[in-house]
């Protein structure tokens, strides 16, 4: 499964410890591919950025764990990294995507709108959407929607805490045992960009942190004529970072979105 | 032929009150109707004691007196309270709503379907007493021989009843009207019980031959008119002809003696809708052990499916009744989003509520029944696997993809895991909790996606249309917010704004982008009357970090200086 672009695969000894590695890692249950009738062919999700997989292990996210992605409350963009992972996930593969959402009051809640996620390719047919007010709930649809083979992911909004504990380590085994991916989209407060921290678990296998950045010139000469401040709606920039990934060095990236060609690159090394 | 069994509560008031406060039984008790308390406007009602309130008694009759008062001290429904306390200066009075007896009473039915599934309430107004009567009806055609016969039938409800601490007078006949009237006026022992009489089938007319005319449920006028003229007792009525009775009173007596004897249909309504499949568990002694309750409910489902397999039908919608000790009943309703035959996803569907069942005392009976079938084919089962979703990567045997995609054809149900998934979220969660989005032509965006309950199960549908080409937030607020203290810039758009406690620096914008609200909807104002009609000018902001904004300028107040503008989405 190691892409042959892959920069560590030195000698081919390495590459077969790897694989030895990677099969203790991954498979806990020799059955899971008889008694969960999807078969995975591939174990890691890629993102489809050249660098960011070169960071990973085995060239993407692990399938059959659990990933948090976390941004500000009042910033769209971990929706929409998540939604580009997703829609990459599901092209090819048939499965459907159970999103637990959170309710919240009013004055506070900020909801997901489809349209927006399938702007970024992700096919709404495909969605099944669920709505709780209690992360009790929450934690329990996700357990359960885990253990369902017709699902290709389970997402699931957790609020301003991540999940601990029996909570985070249920869902992992219940990740693992059926191969699912889990992605947790932690929702922080507005503020707390500078002072952020992951609070470890060692159920959840990656911390994500993901925020918009101002976006870059406009490439259109059209738009540049009609008003120098004309925002260039097409290149979105993130700045992506990946806090915690075992077996990965943590990073950051300033990623462009291309509309036209569905796809991230990298804007410029990024250096503080 | 019907066979129907009247039941008749004579002191329901007081036997309900003394099932809460036990040591009251030993004791004279009256109560009297609430309503004539209020409308007389006799004394201060105190709510919380409950008794002896009631100061100036003129008027008010005893409504029901428990057995003690009765044939103690001689106090009868009907007396004037003032007499009742002449007789006996420490009685107890209890004032009663007499919907509160209704729905107690309502209870009791509920409870009473675990002998027959159609139950109706008999609540009627004694016109020479002033009392209510309370009394329920079970139709049992084609019940009695799940309990023995019908003697066994008659003698459990008797005792169950009678261990609840109700007095009950019972009569088993072929019409409603024979039973009504067995029940009320039949031969009753020295403890004034008539100990569950049943009248054989086509034997009415002798039955009620000796009993009185009041027998009839007949108004006191008719009751008289009839008195006057020498008849006293039902059979006086039998020779007489039909229509010389009308004439001479009313069409009420004759309808009333010819559904009592069976000459007439009478209406019987089931307080509860009918359930077209059922299967029951009687126990000897109350379960009150978790598991075994849900042994129990494993084995009726075992035998509910099993009929249902015969009928060609898949479950929908289930209904597990549990009947408590003390005259209450448990429900637990299940739905599934497609038929389903199979025992094990319906158990788990189940659990979910009797694991939280409240069991106190244990049950002693308990009722499985369907409320909606619909048409499910028998399937054959698959020798070497289970069904898994047939959009599965791997099918590894042609004809594995053969009978599966048989399998598909015969019941619809591509995706038979996930509507299972989707049962089991949504019994637990509530039936609307769990949806798929289905994007609908609008250009309002809080009108663009609706929640549909219904899921298609399909997985591949283009979506290239135009609409998915415009940019569209990532996430919506489920009502615009305003945004405050706005300073507006040399473009007429703003340049800061406050909004969730932070303020924003607007460093570049795109738009406007105008939203109208459509024609035909209710709020659109015609354009050439003087008000303007709705329409949004939405711009696409963003400020000094990056955040990218959805915000647009209200038209109704879109007088130049106090613009009001809102916040509707924010982009990635």
């Amino acid at each position: 499964m190691i892409s042959s672009d892959d920069p560590y695969s030195i000698s081919p000894n390495i590459t077969e410890l790897r694989r030895q590695i990677r099969s203790l890692e991954r498979v806990v249950n020799t059955d899971v591919g008889k008694k969960f009738r999807v078969s995975r062919s591939k174990s890691v999700l890629a993102t489809g950025v050249q660098e960011i997989d070169n960071t990973l292990p085995f060239g993407g996210l692990r399938l059959g764990a659990l990933h948090e992605i976390s941004g500000s409350i009042q910033d769209a963009a971990a929706v929409g990294f998540l939604s580009v992972l997703l829609a990459r996930l599901s092209t090819g593969s048939p499965g459907f995507i159970l999103w637990c959402q959170r309710i919240g009051k009013t004055g506070e809640a900020v909801n997901i709108y489809i349209p927006g996620l399938v702007s970024f390719g992700l096919e709404p047919s495909r969605l099944v959407l669920l709505g709780a007010s209690k992360s009790k709930d929450i934690l329990w649809a996700m357990r359960e929607g885990l253990s369902c083979p017709s699902l290709l992911a389970v997402v699931g909004e957790i609020g301003e805490e991540s999940v601990r504990g029996t909570d985070g380590r249920r869902l992992q085994l219940a990740a693992e045992k059926s191969g699912i991916i889990c992605f947790l989209l932690r929702t922080t407060g507005a503020n707390v960009e500078q002072n952020y921290s992951i609070s470890k678990s060692s159920a959840i296998l990656s911390y994500w942190r993901i925020c918009s950045l101002p976006s870059g010139p406009a490439h259109n000469s059209k738009i540049i004529e009609r008003n120098q401040y004309q925002f260039n709606l097409e290149q979105f920039r993130w700045l992506v970072k990946l806090c915690q990934y075992r077996g990965a060095v943590s990073s950051k990236w300033k990623l462009e979105w291309h509309h036209e060609t569905h796809n991230f690159s990298v804007v410029s090394p990024f250096c503080d | 032929m019907r066979r129907i069994i009247s039941l008749w509560f004579p002191r329901f008031a007081t036997d309900r009150i003394s099932q809460r406060h036990p040591g009251w039984r030993s004791e004279p008790l009256v109560t009297v109707r609430h309503d004539d308390v209020v409308k007389k406007k006799l004394g201060h009602v105190n709510r919380s004691l409950g008794m002896n309130f009631i100061r100036t008694e003129f008027s008010v009759r005893v409504a029901e007196a428990n057995k003690v008062a009765e044939f103690g001290k001689g106090i009868t429904s009907g007396l004037l309270l003032t007499d009742a306390r002449a007789r006996f200066p420490k009685l107890r009075v209890v004032s009663i709503e007499d919907y509160i007896n209704i729905a107690a009473l309502t209870e009791l039915a509920n409870w009473c379907d675990q002998w027959t599934p159609r139950v109706s309430l008999d609540v009627q107004k004694d016109m020479v007493l002033g009392k209510i009567n309370y009394g329920l009806w079970l139709d049992i055609t084609g019940c009695a021989h799940l309990f023995g016969n019908e003697i066994t039938l008659m003698k459990d409800i008797l005792k169950r009843l009678e261990n609840l601490g109700f007095e009950v007078c019972a009569a088993l006949a072929d019409t409603q009207g024979a039973a009504w009237a067995v029940a009320h006026y039949g031969e009753k022992d020295e403890k004034g019980s008539n100990c569950g009489k049943i009248i054989e089938s086509g034997e009415v007319r002798a039955a009620l031959s000796t009993l009185s005319i009041q027998a009839l449920r007949l108004s006191p006028e008719d009751i008289k008119g009839l008195n006057n003229l020498g008849f006293q007792e039902i059979k006086d009525l039998y020779n007489i002809p039909r229509n010389a009775l009308a004439q001479r009173f009313n069409q009420n007596i004759v309808c009333s003696l010819d559904k009592a004897l069976g000459l007439q249909n009478e209406l019987f309504l089931p307080h509860r809708p009918t359930r077209k499949s059922r299967v029951q568990k009687n126990f000897d002694n109350p379960i009150s052990n978790r598991s075994s309750i849900i042994t129990a409910v494993r084995w009726m489902l075992g035998k509910l499916l099993h009929l249902l397999e015969l009928q060609e039908k898949g479950v929908r919608n289930l209904e597990l009744s549990l009947y408590r000790v003390e005259g209450k009943v448990e429900r637990i309703e299940v739905m599934a989003s497609y038929p389903v035959r199979d025992a094990s996803h319906l158990i788990k569907l189940l659990r979910n509520d009797l694991d939280e069942l409240n069991i106190s005392f244990g049950f002693d009976s308990m009722v499985l029944a369907t409320i909606w079938t619909q048409h499910l084919a028998p399937i054959q089962l698959f020798l070497n696997s289970e069904i898994g979703s047939i959009g599965s990567a791997d099918i590894s045997s042609s004809t594995e993809r053969v009978a599966k995609e048989e399998y598909v054809k015969k019941t619809g149900i591509v995706e038979e895991k996930l509507a299972r998934l989707i049962d089991r979220l949504r019994n637990k969660l509530g039936f609307k909790t769990v949806y798929c989005p289905k994007i609908f032509a609008s250009y309002l965006p809080e009108r663009t996606v609706l929640c549909s309950t219904k899921f298609d199960f399909i997985t591949s549908v283009k979506f290239d249309c135009e609409f998915y080409k415009r940019r569209h937030p990532l996430r919506l607020l489920p009502s615009p917010e305003e945004i405050k203290k706005v300073i507006i810039g040399t473009d007429s758009i703003p340049k800061t704004f406050y909004w969730r406690g932070r303020t924003h620096y607007i460093m570049k914008f795109d738009g406007p982008e105008r939203i109208c609200n459509e024609w035909w909807r209710a709020e659109y104002v015609v354009p050439s009357s003087s008000k303007k009609y709705s329409f949004r000018d939405y711009y696409r902001i963003e400020n000094d970090q990056g955040m990218r904004f959805w915000v647009y300028q209200d038209s109704f107040q879109a007088s130049d200086s106090t613009s009001v503008w809102k916040l509707h989405g924010i982009f990635g």
